[in-house]
């Protein structure tokens, strides 16, 4: 299957720079070897085909014929070398534990805006910024129990963080249902490769949730709050909720009486402790945020606030996501801990700056230019396949509302052997999003979820615009 | 357990049930329509059909449209797939389906996986093309699928308060469509003896009515037995009883007393299908005994989870039914 194989100028997960296969991928690659592409495809259908009939779909918006779809899924694994991963794993516990001083920093003394290592106006014309949040200790003060790092590769194989998805990040199911998967396509392979395991996932989100709980003395409620079936992972919040053990409720099953929150049950009001909210801060109260939220609980803040329930991830987190405060993180790093970044972020030139304003505007073609606030895939430019009057748009936009830009030059992010139209294997860009849980401890589950750009020669990989997944093996050491 | 979740699971069997009511009823009278009585083959094609659509609660502007064909698969289209029809077959396992997704952290791994199965193959394209011809095959499948749900619902889940709302659900609607079946046998003639095989095959009580009774086909016999037959699990008694011993099950109060308006209710109607089951000879006294029960039945089912009335705790805020189940609930 790979006589054909072009690795291209890129880094190849699967063969680096060379034209043998990495240490680590030698057996795997051995064994797709063996294969024809017509058992390959078959293979592919029978998992495909489990993924339709268990469920495991997420919902596409405003179509009504395929409103569930299957989250593509790529048989051949994306493979880290224990050493490697030990550096991605420092490296994100750093990240995240600077993130975590920050937040605690800007909600209370905000030293790092008096000391003027980030400027006051950007932090305070964060959209995410949230001042009601100022003062109010959290538990444990921790912010970002679940975060979902994006890294990616460069030409020379070296990761860089790319964003923080601080708020809900998505995900994790589909990472624990391809390793199933994997398991019933390839088990030999997988038994003689000694991959770490990832099943541990929901005991240990599960343990963070009631680490939050001020109930020491007995098991707190913990309770997964949910938009509704017709949001887009609402699978995952279905799967985990069902593997933690917790109920799965909506706003409309919580109500606020005395500042404490409650769920209907058919035996009256149960008191809820622990809130992991898949619900982003603008509507999880109406009578704080958006007023016209349906979603949310009203005067849930007040309880929150007063410290009768914790929410994970905190309200606040999204100033993180920002993507001007993104290219703060190397001095955060600095500032609270002393230490160098263990992981580089990707540079970044901040529209709000005028130096870096006029750099931007002069080389439109040459970078991606990124919205502050915006996620998945969207709000973007990507220089080089831009056309003209797609330029001359977001050249008016930074000029309007220059704190809402970024530029970054073009990372032509790692490629993966994937199986492409039923037939043959080929290079495609891949990213990782590893999900680190602050809990007591930082944990994080070994691998992540292996993104994959399924259209040729394309650099995005959100699954709202055609990406796929692989599952990640982090191979024990020898 | 949230009370959201109760009432998922309550509509999640109640659906099924009814598809697998709805698939034997349409199956016995696809059978027996395609047994040609006389010349003129449109008569009893009509005659057959006409009762059993408007017995399901169909208007009689949509029967007399879906009869004025005179071809059969028109009529299975709209029962079996039609988008339009509410409780068309298709709809109703999808229904089930989403009230499912709704509570999967309650349910086993094995009932959402064949459920899921059952509405993907439904859904899948042309599979209404393949499955109209096939009618037979298409309502046996469904049925097995049913029972197979029915089955994992008994054996995979703990039988605890959610497995007593799926239990509620189930054996509210099992009694509703036997009285429906009994309401059809009555207009459709209760001496014809090829009417009485349908009527028994569509309760699946064939062979307990014949082992019950050594074969005796008086129109009164069939009535008592679907009524009152206290060991049958379809009798309207037995479901009732059931019914009633479920609820008590969720609201821990003994039998025999009641605890809330619903139990109160349902009390009411086991009493009577006890104690006055002694008059029923003719066409119109059953259906002067089968209407009022119909009527309970339905406000039960609305009954359940209205807060004003249910007596389990009382929340400021009103539930208000989806508006599809809403629709549902009328038939």
């Amino acid at each position: 299957m790979f006589k054909a194989y072009q690795r291209g100028d890129y880094f190849d997960e699967m063969f680096g720079l060379q034209s043998e296969p990495l240490k680590q991928y030698r057996h795997i690659y051995n064994k797709l070897s063996a294969y024809d592409s017509v058992q390959l495809n078959n293979k592919q259908k029978e998992v495909d085909q489990g993924f339709l009939e268990e469920g495991i779909t997420f919902t596409v918006y405003g179509d009504e014929a395929g409103t569930e779809k299957i989250f593509p899924f790529d048989l051949i694994p994306r493979i880290i070398a224990s050493k490697e991963w030990e550096i991605i794993h420092n490296g994100l516990s750093q990240r995240v534990i600077a993130l975590n001083l920050f937040l605690y920093d800007i909600y209370h003394d905000q030293n790092i805006l008096k000391d003027k290592i980030i400027p006051e106006d950007v932090i305070k014309a964060s959209a995410d910024y949230r001042k009601e949040m100022l003062g109010v200790k959290v538990p444990q003060n921790i912010y970002t129990h679940i975060c979902g790092t994006d890294l990616i590769r460069d030409a020379q194989g070296n990761y860089l963080a790319l964003e923080d998805n601080a708020r809900c990040p998505s995900g994790v199911s589909y990472l624990l249902e391809n390793r199933e998967a994997m398991k019933r396509a390839f088990p030999y392979v997988y038994a003689q490769s000694k991959v770490q395991a990832v099943d541990q996932y929901p005991e240990i989100l599960l343990k963070s949730l009631q680490y939050l709980s001020s109930k020491k003395d007995k098991d707190p409620v913990c309770v997964l709050l949910t938009p509704g079936v017709y949001n887009s992972a609402y699978f995952e919040h279905t799967f985990l909720a069902r593997k933690m053990g917790i109920e799965i409720v909506e706003g409309r099953d919580l109500t606020v009486e005395n500042d404490r929150v409650y769920m209907r049950t058919t035996k009256g009001l149960v008191q809820v402790d622990v809130i992991y909210r898949r619900i982003d801060d603008q509507f999880i109260d109406p009578s704080v945020f958006k007023k016209d939220s349906l979603l949310g609980i009203p005067n849930l803040m007040n309880a929150y606030v007063k410290g009768n329930v914790a929410l994970a991830n905190a309200i606040g987190t999204g100033v993180c996501d920002d993507k001007v405060i993104y290219a703060y993180v190397p001095d955060m790093i600095r500032y609270y801990l002393s230490q160098e970044p263990i992981i580089d972020s990707v540079p970044t030139y901040i529209a709000w700056k005028e130096s870096d304003k006029k750099f931007i505007l002069e080389n439109l073609k040459q970078l991606v230019v990124k919205s502050a606030n915006e996620s998945g895939g969207y709000g973007m430019l990507m220089g080089p396949t831009s056309t003209k009057k797609q330029r001359e748009e977001f050249k008016r936009a930074i000029m309007e509302n220059p704190r809402n830009y970024i530029a970054q030059p073009v990372i032509s992010l790692s490629r993966h052997p994937t199986f492409c139209n039923e037939k043959t294997i080929e290079g495609r860009h891949v990213d990782l999003r590893p999900f680190v849980i602050y809990g007591e401890h930082i944990e994080i589950i070994p691998g992540g979820l292996t993104r994959v750009a399924l259209k040729k020669d394309s650099l995005v990989v959100n699954s709202s615009q055609g990406g796929g997944s692989k599952d990640t093996w982090v191979i024990m050491d020898e | 357990m949230l009370t959201r979740v109760s009432h998922n699971l309550f509509w999640l069997s109640r659906y099924i049930e009814r598809v697998e009511n709805l698939a034997r009823i349409m199956d016995t009278t696809y059978k027996e329509s395609i047994e040609i009585e006389s010349k003129d083959s449109s008569q009893s094609y009509i005659s057959i059909w006409k009762p059993v659509l408007s017995n399901l609660g169909y208007n009689s502007e949509i029967v007399s449209t879906l009869i004025s064909q005179n071809d059969a698969t028109e009529i299975l289209g709209f029962i079996n797939f039609s988008k339009s029809n509410p409780d068309s077959i298709a709809n109703c396992i999808s229904q089930a389906r989403e009230n499912a997704r709704l509570v999967r952290d309650q349910i086993s791994e094995e009932i959402w996986r064949e459920l899921n199965r059952f509405h993907l193959l439904i859904k899948s394209t042309n599979s209404d093309r393949y499955w109209n011809g096939n009618p037979i095959d298409f309502y046996r499948k469904v049925i097995d699928l049913c029972m197979l749900l029915s089955g994992l619902i008994n054996s995979t889940i703990s039988h605890d308060e959610g497995w007593n709302f799926l239990q509620t659900g189930k054996h509210i609607e099992r009694a509703e469509k036997t009285l429906r079946i009994l309401t059809l046998f009555s207009k459709r003639g209760v001496n014809h003896s090829r009417s009485i095989t349908t009527t028994l095959r569509s309760a699946t009580a064939y062979s307990a009515y014949l082992s019950a009774t050594k074969g005796s086909f008086k129109s009164e016999s069939i009535y008592r037995f679907l009524l009152f037959a206290p060991s049958f699990p379809r009798s309207v008694r037995y479901c009732c009883r059931q019914l009633n011993y479920f609820l008590h099950q969720i609201s821990g109060c003994p039998i025999g007393s009641y605890s809330n308006p619903v139990e109160e209710h349902t009390r009411n109607i086991v009493a009577k299908l006890d104690f006055y089951d002694t008059q029923i000879s003719d066409e119109r006294q059953l259906n002067a005994y089968l209407e009022p029960l119909l009527d309970d039945l339905q406000a039960i089912g609305v009954q359940l989870f209205d807060e004003n009335n249910y007596a389990m705790p009382k929340f400021q805020e009103q539930w208000e039914p989806k508006p599809q189940q809403q629709m549902n609930t009328q038939q």
